[in-house]
């Protein structure tokens, strides 16, 4: 390789290195920064873990053996808690198929309704569902029904996002084939988007079971009834035995919801 | 480009054209005109083949004509009634009168031929029975099935049409066209994608149709050899305009050669 002076001179400089380099320093000074005000925030302290491993010697102590009396209670209250993700997340999936023809911008009858079905689904996939239990609650009382209903607002969120992008991907010739034909917007929807989409929207609402399944044991904490609202209550009443069987029921029932939910889509795709 | 070659030796069946575009012009982009004031007529038994380099304009004059583009100005009539002002359910109506094929078939995939045949008669469900598939009104799937023996493929009725070859889905998308009863079809390059023996295939059963079912049939096509073969007109465009009118045993290499031409020039 031989590389002629005058090429080597004609080389372009790298540019503003200076300015670079003091803006890395400032960035790290920045992060660190950051990091010292959020450790000082939370009044974290390696020493309060040190000493407090003796608590958590005596909460394993007063955990075992597991309470057997509360087994069934505890299993009942399971159902409770994967029928409200059940309904939930099947509200949110018919809530969601109403919203996203509306909210996928390359089906969008108008630019207002997509912007509205786009606020929709921000507003409520950016609220977490146990906050929308807390205002729920005082709706239609404290229980089950509460917790399913704001996972299904939740839901409508994330599932809509996740079905509106979906929508956005997909190959949109058969759509354009059957418009050509003079087919209506809601004839083009149910016979070329829907076959299109749907192993995906299956797939998707699955997950989405799945992931509520966890949700509604956060809005059983507060007043949403199920196993979540079981354990809470032992933990205050210091019932740690009882809390253990809780526990071990919840590990055994999400373990098996996330294998079926698993299961079930590697078939579909 | 010139004109000059217009209006020579070319065979027009009597009766009025099915399909007549006057002067329609398109840009994407300002000062990049893709049609420059278009003129065509189509009458019923004619496959008109519209012969034209990549980038001439001619897939969007077929899309141009049943506004799955929007023209800028011009004007386009569909069996008699101009589609240029409709808007809404009467743009809907008046394109069931043009059925368009594609280059990339476009079926949906995870339904069988049959269905596939039968979303051609959309337009004309009307109301609660047109949702779902298992409710179309029988005489729809009657001529879905009469569509589909057109073009032979009847035993292929219930398969997927994502398991059918390239040639078959084409003929499933000709029978689909079929199947929504109109009096134009416009095929947008039906056989670039396709093997050549499909090829020859599919523009015999375009041409058996436009004869047999008096049929307007526009076909955009890339190969000179086929337009040769099945058009009874063939219009040759270069960059947005008509620049010859020819019959099939009146056209000459010179002629083809003059459109690829155009397309050096263009860049």
């Amino acid at each position: 390789m031989t590389v002629s002076p005058a090429a080597v001179r004609q080389r372009p400089a790298k540019p503003h290195p200076r300015l670079r380099r003091v803006g890395w320093i400032l960035g790290a000074v920045g992060v660190v920064a950051i990091y010292v005000h959020a450790w000082r925030d939370i009044g974290a302290s390696v020493g309060a873990l040190v000493s407090g491993l003796g608590n958590l010697g005596n909460l394993i102590h007063r955990s075992v053996p597991p309470a057997r009396d509360v087994l069934h209670a505890s299993i009942s209250a399971s159902i409770v808690t994967l029928d409200t993700a059940l309904i939930g997340t099947t509200i949110a999936l018919f809530l969601s198929l109403l919203i996203t023809p509306f909210a996928a911008s390359n089906l969008s009858p108008h630019r207002l309704l997509y912007e509205g079905a786009r606020i929709v689904i921000a507003f409520t996939r950016t609220i977490p569902s146990f906050i929308f239990a807390l205002y729920l609650v005082t709706v239609v009382g404290l229980g089950p029904y509460a917790a399913a209903l704001a996972i299904a607002v939740h839901s409508v969120g994330t599932l809509g996002k996740l079905f509106a992008e979906t929508i956005e991907d997909m190959e949109m010739g058969p759509v354009d084939a059957l418009r050509a034909s003079g087919a209506s917007r809601l004839q083009v929807f149910l016979h070329a988007v829907l076959p299109g989409v749907a192993p995906a929207f299956v797939s998707l609402t699955l997950y989405r079971f799945d992931v509520n399944v966890r949700d509604s044991l956060a809005t059983g904490f507060v007043g949403g009834g199920g196993i979540g609202f079981l354990m809470f209550t032992s933990i205050q009443l210091f019932q740690y035995r009882a809390a253990a069987t809780e526990l071990l029921v919840l590990l055994v029932v999400l373990l098996a919801v996330e294998r079926v939910s698993t299961v079930l889509r590697s078939r579909i795709v | 480009m010139t004109q000059a070659g217009r209006g020579l030796e070319a065979p027009r069946p009597a009766g009025a054209p099915a399909l007549v575009v006057r002067d329609l012009h398109k840009s994407f982009r300002r000062n990049e005109p893709v049609l420059k004031g278009i003129d065509l007529d189509v009458r019923p038994g004619e496959l008109v083949v519209v012969l034209g380099a990549n980038g001439s304009g001619k897939s969007t004059l077929l899309r141009c004509a049943i506004r799955l583009i929007e023209p800028d100005s011009g004007r386009v009539e569909l069996s008699g009634e101009d589609i240029t002002a409709a808007s809404g359910a009467d743009l809907r109506r008046l394109r069931r009168n043009a059925a368009m094929i594609f280059q990339q078939i476009h079926l949906v995939r995870r339904r069988n031929a049959l269905d596939n045949v039968t979303y051609g008669a959309l337009g004309r469900i009307s109301g609660m029975r047109s949702l779902s598939r298992r409710a179309f009104p029988d005489d729809v799937v009657e001529s879905a099935w009469r569509s589909l023996e057109r073009v032979g493929l009847a035993e292929k009725a219930w398969q997927r049409a994502d398991t059918l070859s390239g040639g078959q889905a084409q003929r499933v998308a000709i029978a689909r066209a079929l199947c929504q009863q109109a009096q134009v079809i416009l095929a947008d390059e039906p056989v670039s994608s396709l093997d050549p023996r499909a090829a020859d295939d599919v523009l015999a059963l375009l041409a058996e149709i436009a004869t047999s079912d008096g049929l307007a049939v526009a076909c955009v096509l890339h190969q000179p050899d086929l337009a040769r073969k099945y058009g009874t007109r063939i219009v040759g465009v270069a960059a947005g305009e008509v620049v010859f009118e020819r019959s099939p045993t009146s056209i000459t290499d010179a002629d083809i050669a003059h459109l690829y031409h155009g397309e050096l020039d263009d860049g």
